[in-house]
């Protein structure tokens, strides 16, 4: 009867004129990716030798379930092995993590940085110096972190 | 493809909607022969999403396959996971060896899964007969649910978080005291829901009386799901084939009887409180412990035994790339997901890849049922009945 | 026929040959027992006593690869004693195993991380019980050759010991005690390792402890694709698999159940590299310039139509495809109608052949030369001319321990070590040595009634040392050598071995040897069987004015004739039309050069010596076609439509023509040419089989320069060492080659390998011989 059940819905949607909004206002404002945070891959160097910690076993190669990564080993002169290329099509990478979950060496981690939408598909491959530079930032934020708490 | 479509008389118009429709639901095709504004058969044509996944299940090693049945349903990504891990824990025989913190973790998440999938449903649905806040205040709620899976596992939509033999990581801190939170909250907006939608003429004109089918329709026609509990049937997997920690649980399964969209709905917004009454009694019960299980030739070993053990590494290094060698043999497993009875059919010969993985979808078998319930129905009752069967092409086409 | 004997084996009973052992009895079975030093290869080591199994009756578990199966025998091979047994010994492996999974070679098909993983290894107690520092570590071998070996991932099975001495009888490894209790692999002598460079080792290391320095860090195991294909260096005919990853071949490997049981030597394993070498020849090219292929066609079909038929001839080099070979002789015979063709093959095989009559010239198996109970050697040291045939002696005689020995050559070879009995004649007096043996056997009343048997003469060489075993033995392997049928009297030593194998008929196999990979398949397409023309007329036919166009198909005229007779037959020929694959001192005089597939990357067939019909499948893309495919086009552009439908083979064995039974007349009155203070021979490497065979990683560094081989008085008398040049001359020429002196060597006679960039020995023998009389100076500072 008179719109009873147009009026009780109505009363819901006016409460919701008078509270919070709820929107995060991006790219003004922008969410903490949480720790756990899977995005853009990052290649690890040693703390000390600032050599990298990837010894290209082919693990990460063979699980990736998209076969986005493309390593060629090279031999150096202390007769240890090293990438001279590591490539990650991020076309294809479906970021399921797959990667660093069987690193033994804990070479490769994923980052924060999300926006990584460009205009060129060449673009999308991310060579060894690019990852590389990605791991420093991002571990020198963890660390500021660490010092923070 | 090429099937002809015969018009009877002057009367009748073939109809195409096509793959690119804002109603339905992902890439379906739907040919309709209308006579006038009446439907007098109907067609659905699907396999627009097929990306060959069964196909590549026959190359990928069994934990190598797990972000592909995050691709399956992907409004449900935790549920997808859960039952493909079960399936292969059946195979391997190690179903009674998963950990209780692991059970009760996936358990949870599932749950989760499930409110996610019918909040997604409820907006849409709501969306395409006409009320559109309903759908903005459902992803407001989701948003909760996502921040909570991010917390565990890192992505929003596509998670890859539960592993054969356990979970990959163990829950984060301040994850159960989120979900306390949420589970507080969560009713009262279901609350808002009903009074925004249950009574509304609208809302009832919309969808009672349509999309009918009988009891014995649904059973013959091998639906399964809340579309078969909206028709009398009263059948859950997790109560009546039960699997992981639910004989633990206390929950109802709502059955409605009049076998249209609108108990259809009814059905779907009480699992929601269901599933919400079962992530309450989760967080009691959930105890302390590992959640992988351990020195299992199935499961991947711990990194810090691998950066330091010689006998980890080298299985290690077998276990990912031959991959684990499961008995031969075949097994069938099918859980409740919020959209039906997801089966996982397996066949291994005894090596690292399965010889044939069939994934029963459905999806695909409550869409084959669409004919039945437009018989005599409008063409805008189409949208409706879409809505109700809660269908997700991922699912469907693989 | 065996006896059989019935067994037990976890209470199924099974019926086993009386010969075998548990282990394979149980493997013919499908029962799975684990074991990691065994292989049929070279039989049981007892190593690892990871095959241990519990026989009924007895007290202690008894090892299965060497225990051999009894009648009534209960075996179990699992139980919880047994299976502590296991993990005792894995444990022992994996202590302070190095963690180099990452980046071991061998990851992936790794027996040490597949038993770890069987065995679900989740503890070592033994490492938790050892003290890290009493551990020294393990030479790292980083200054050898081709072959890599670190000894901290060795888990001291002794299967590389096993296969260098029982399969490959060179046994340079052994397990040598080093300071502080520890025990490695390394040579007997300590030297860096000179050996073979066959990699043997290498493919029979269940870890990565002997790896090859070529692959070393190149892929890993699981990336790479395996095409399988017949070696295509000798006539052996090994088959192997090359692993290829992105158009590249990065290793060749080969399984044990292949004719060669996993065994490849040098050139098959490590030479790979040939296949990607720069000196391919890449574009067709008229006069230096380099044109596309219709233009070639057109180009080369104008020089064909204004060449009179007759005056075009071709030479077959025997190493291209039967495909090839065959459409060659379609492409004279029919679109140019004459039969003006030969091959290499006719310069040793063909001599021999000619002659063998039908009833005994029947192609057999290598495998059967295991089993012969006499294997005669004649005429060449067969470890470098087929190592499969040395491996097929080296498995009779040491291993199956079925066969004697006898080899008949002019020095001592590797086969002298087996324990065989030697027949030493000069080089050059290969004739002695046939006539006398032919003589004593029609003596001992061996071939009554065949014609010419009267005209049998022996001479003064002695044979009566090996009589009794050749009366004894019931089945006889005569192994003919290329050195020996290469001689300028080659066929008349053909007729003489002919002779020898239809004596002995119905207990003799022969065998010959062929560094030509196909040479047999040109044979079975009856090259040389012109009356006119003949490889050997060659010269004649050039100075003659007959030969206008000469059409050469994967043949270089430098590696069969001198310098100078190629000169002269470049100025005699109006037109050389070359048909190769690399470069060569050929390739740079040729008028038109149309470039050829190598074998890895065609598709086709090889015959080999057994007579067998191989495989080649195609493993990398080249935009070349093959000869037979450009000739066929050649044809229909001179009129003459060729099918392809009769290139197809469809038999799995071939056999050969041969004439009827007759014994023939020798002529021994060999004049060997030149004179001089040394006998002279050119004979061949084992790490060349063609000039080719040297551009790849594995042949170059296992070998660079053909080197003098002289015996160490002489070497003394004239003042030489090792490694000093050397100049020897004959016939009006000279060539210079670095020293060797080899002990084996009997006094005034000196040997140079063929095929080598350095130096052409033929520039002193003279085409079609390999023997002359020399003289030998030192030459005066150093390399020329």
């Amino acid at each position: 009867m008179l719109f009873k059940d147009l009026r009780k819905g109505l009363s819901v949607t006016l409460k919701y004129l008078f509270t919070h909004a709820v929107t995060c206002q991006y790219p003004t404002q922008r969410l903490n990716v949480p720790e756990r945070g899977r995005w853009l891959h990052a290649l690890n160097l040693h703390e000390e030798s600032q050599k990298i910690k990837c010894i290209d076993c082919g693990l990460c190669e063979e699980v990736c379930p998209s076969k986005c990564i493309e390593i060629i080993p090279t031999e150096n002169e202390d007769h240890t092995k090293s990438p001279a290329i590591y490539n990650i099509d991020l076309g294809r990478c479906c970021f399921c993590g797959l990667c660093v979950e069987v690193c033994p060496e804990l070479a490769i981690s994923m980052s924060d940085k999300y926006e990584l939408a460009g205009y060129d598909r060449e673009k999308f491959v991310f060579t060894k110096e690019d990852l590389i530079k990605v791991g420093i930032e991002y571990n020198n934020k963890l660390q500021k972190k660490e010092g923070a708490l | 493809m090429n099937k002809t479509y015969v018009v009877e008389n002057e009367r009748e118009v073939i109809v195409n909607m096509g793959p690119q429709h804002p109603s339905t639901h992902g890439v379906l095709r739907f040919v309709v022969k209308l006579d006038g504004e009446k439907i007098v058969e109907s067609d659905p044509d699907v396999g627009y999403l097929h990306r060959g996944f069964e196909k590549f299940a026959e190359n990928m090693t069994y934990q190598q396959f797990m972000p592909f049945t995050d691709r399956l349903d992907y409004l449900a990504s935790m549920n997808n996971n859960f039952a493909y891990a079960m399936a292969v824990e059946k195979l391997l025989g190690i179903s009674s060896q998963i950990p209780k913190r692991a059970e009760y973790i996936r358990v949870i998440m599932a749950e989760l899964g499930r409110i996610a999938s019918h909040l997604v449903w409820l907006a849409t649905h709501a969306l395409d007969i006409g009320a559109m806040t309903v759908f903005l205040y459902c992803f407001r709620e989701r948003e909760y649910i996502l921040d909570m899976y991010e917390m565990a596992c890192g992505n929003r939509l596509t998670y890859n978080y539960i592993r054969i033999g356990g979970v990959a990581r163990d829950l984060p801190d301040g994850f159960l005291d989120k979900l306390k939170e949420f589970v507080k909250l969560f009713p009262s907006k279901v609350k808002e829901y009903h009074t925004l939608l249950s009574k509304n003429r609208i809302w009832l004109k919309r969808t009672k009386g349509i999309g009918y089918i009988s009891k014995q329709d649904a059973i013959n026609w091998g639906i399964a799901g809340p579309c078969t509990r909206g028709s009398g049937i009263d059948w859950d997997l997790r109560r009546d084939m039960p699997y992981s920690v639910y004989p633990e649980l206390d929950f109802e399964i709502p059955v409605y009887h009049n076998c249209d969209v609108y108990d259809r709905y009814l059905v779907r917004m009480d699992e929601m409180i269901q599933s919400n009454r079962i992530l309450e009694q989760c967080i009691e019960k959930i105890p302390d412990g590992p959640v992988m299980m351990k020195d299992s030739p199935y499961v991947w070993d711990p990194k810090e035994d691998i950066m330091k053990k010689n006998y980890a590494l080298m299985k290690h290094f077998v276990k990912v790339v031959q991959g684990i060698k499961a008995p031969p043999g075949e097994t069938y497993f099918g859980a409740e997901n919020p959209k039906g009875e997801l089966g996982f059919y397996i066949y291994s010969n005894g090596e690292g890849v399965p010889y044939r993985m069939k994934i029963r979808s459905p999806s695909f078998i409550n869409l084959s049922a669409m004919p039945v319930m437009l018989k005599g129905h409008y063409i805008a009752d189409i949208i409706s009945v879409i809505g109700s069967l809660d269908f997700v092409f991922g699912e469907c086409d693989r | 026929m065996e006896k059989k004997v019935k067994i037990k084996i976890n209470g199924k009973e099974f019926e086993v040959d009386s010969e075998k052992s548990i282990l394979q009895a149980a493997r013919e079975n499908g029962i799975y027992i684990p074991a990691i030093c065994y292989s049929d290869r070279f039989g049981a080591i007892g190593a690892c006593r990871i095959c241990a199994v519990e026989i009924a009756g007895m007290k202690k578990p008894m090892l299965s690869c060497a225990a051999k199966v009894k009648d009534g025998m209960e075996v179990t091979t699992n139980s919880p004693a047994l299976d502590q047994l296991r993990r005792e010994i894995i444990y022992e492996w994996d202590t302070f195993h190095p963690l180099q999974c990452g980046v071991c070679d061998k990851s992936g098909e790794c027996e040490l991380q597949n038993i770890n993983y069987e065995f679900n290894i989740t503890e070592n107690p033994k490492e938790a019980q050892t003290d890290p520092l009493s551990i020294p570590q393990g030479t790292i071998h980083y200054e050898w050759k081709i072959i890599h070996h670190d000894a901290n991932l060795c888990i001291q099975c002794r299967r590389c010991v096993a296969v260098c001495d029982k399969v490959v009888n060179f046994g340079i490894l052994a397990l040598v005690k080093k300071d502080g209790d520890r025990k490695e692999i390394d040579t007997k002598d300590g030297k860096p390792l000179d050996c073979e460079f066959c990699g043997q080792c290498v493919s029979v290391c269940p870890t990565g402890a002997m790896s090859s320095k070529l692959f070393k860090y190149k892929a890993r195991a699981w990336e790479m694709e395996k095409v399988p294909t017949t070696c295509g260096f000798c006539s052996s005919g090994c088959q192997m698999d090359l692993n290829v990853k992105n158009n590249e071949i990065l290793r060749v490997t080969s399984e044990e159940y292949t004719p060669n049981m996993a065994n490849l030597c040098n050139l098959g394993r490590f030479n790979y590299s040939v296949s990607k070498s720069d000196r391919l020849i890449k574009d067709y090219s008229l006069n230096s310039k380099t044109l596309n292929q219709e233009a070639m066609l057109l180009e080369l079909s104008q020089i064909l139509k204004n060449t009179p038929k007759e005056k075009i001839f071709g030479i077959s080099g025997a190493r291209e495809t039967h495909e090839d070979n065959l459409a060659f002789k379609m492409f004279f015979n029919n679109t140019l109608s004459n039969n003006n063709i030969d091959s290499l093959s006719s310069t040793h095989i063909g001599k021999l052949y000619k002659y063998l009559p039908q009833s005994v010239n029947t192609l057999y198996d290598f495998s059967d030369i295991s089993d012969a109970n006499l294997i005669i050697c004649f005429g060449g040291d067969i470890a470098n001319e087929m190592p499969r045939i040395d491996w097929s002696i080296t498995r009779g005689a040491k291993l199956l321990k079925t066969s004697k020995v006898i080899s008949a050559y002019w020095k001592d070879t590797k086969i002298d070590t087996l324990g065989s009995i030697p027949l030493r004649y000069e080089p050059g007096r290969e004739l002695d040595f046939l006539t006398s043996f032919a003589f004593a056997l029609k003596s001992e009343g061996y071939g009554a009634g065949l014609d010419g048997l009267d005209s049998l003469t022996g001479s003064e060489f002695d044979v009566s040392s090996i009589m009794e075993e050749v009366k004894k033995a019931s089945n006889i392997a005569f192994i003919v050598c290329q050195e020996a049928l290469e001689r300028s009297n080659g066929e008349e030593i053909a007729k003489a071995v002919s002779n020898i194998a239809l004596l002995l008929k119905d207990k003799i196999k022969v065998y010959a040897s062929s560094k030509y990979n196909n040479a047999f398949g040109a044979l079975y397409n009856n090259y040389g069987s012109s009356n006119e023309f003949s490889i050997q007329r060659l010269l004649e036919f050039a100075k003659e004015g007959k030969i206008e166009t000469l059409i050469l198909l994967n043949a270089d005229l430098f590696s069969f004739l001198s310098d100078n007779e190629a000169k002269i037959v470049r100025d005699s020929v109006k037109n050389i039309v070359l048909f190769d694959t690399f470069e060569s001192k050929t390739s740079l005089i040729a008028n038109a050069i149309v470039p050829v597939p190598f074998f890895t990357s065609q598709s086709g067939t090889f015959i080999n010596a057994e007579g067998r019909v191989n495989k080649i499948n195609k493993a990398i893309e080249c935009n070349v076609p093959c000869a037979w495919e450009f000739l066929f086009k050649l044809s229909t552009n001179l009129g003459y439509n060729l099918s392809s439908a009769k290139l197809q083979l469809k038999d799995k064995k071939i056999t050969l023509n041969g004439p009827a039974d007759k014994i023939y007349t020798i002529n021994t009155n060999s004049s060997v040419k030149g004179d001089g203070e040394f006998v002279f021979i050119a004979n061949y490497s084992k790490f060349r089989t063609s000039v080719y065979s040297g551009y790849g990683e594995g042949a170059k560094l296992a070998q660079s320069q053909s080197v003098l081989h002289i015996s160490k008085e002489d070497a003394q008398r004239i003042g030489l060492n090792d490694g000093d040049i050397a100049n020897i001359e004959a016939n009006g020429a000279s060539i210079a080659l670095p020293v060797k002196i080899d002990e084996q060597m009997p006094k005034s006679v000196l040997a140079a390998q063929l095929w080598f960039e350095n130096t052409n020995p033929y520039n002193i023998t003279g085409g079609f011989n390999n023997l002359v009389r020399a003289n030998l100076t030192k030459a005066q500072g150093g390399l020329k």
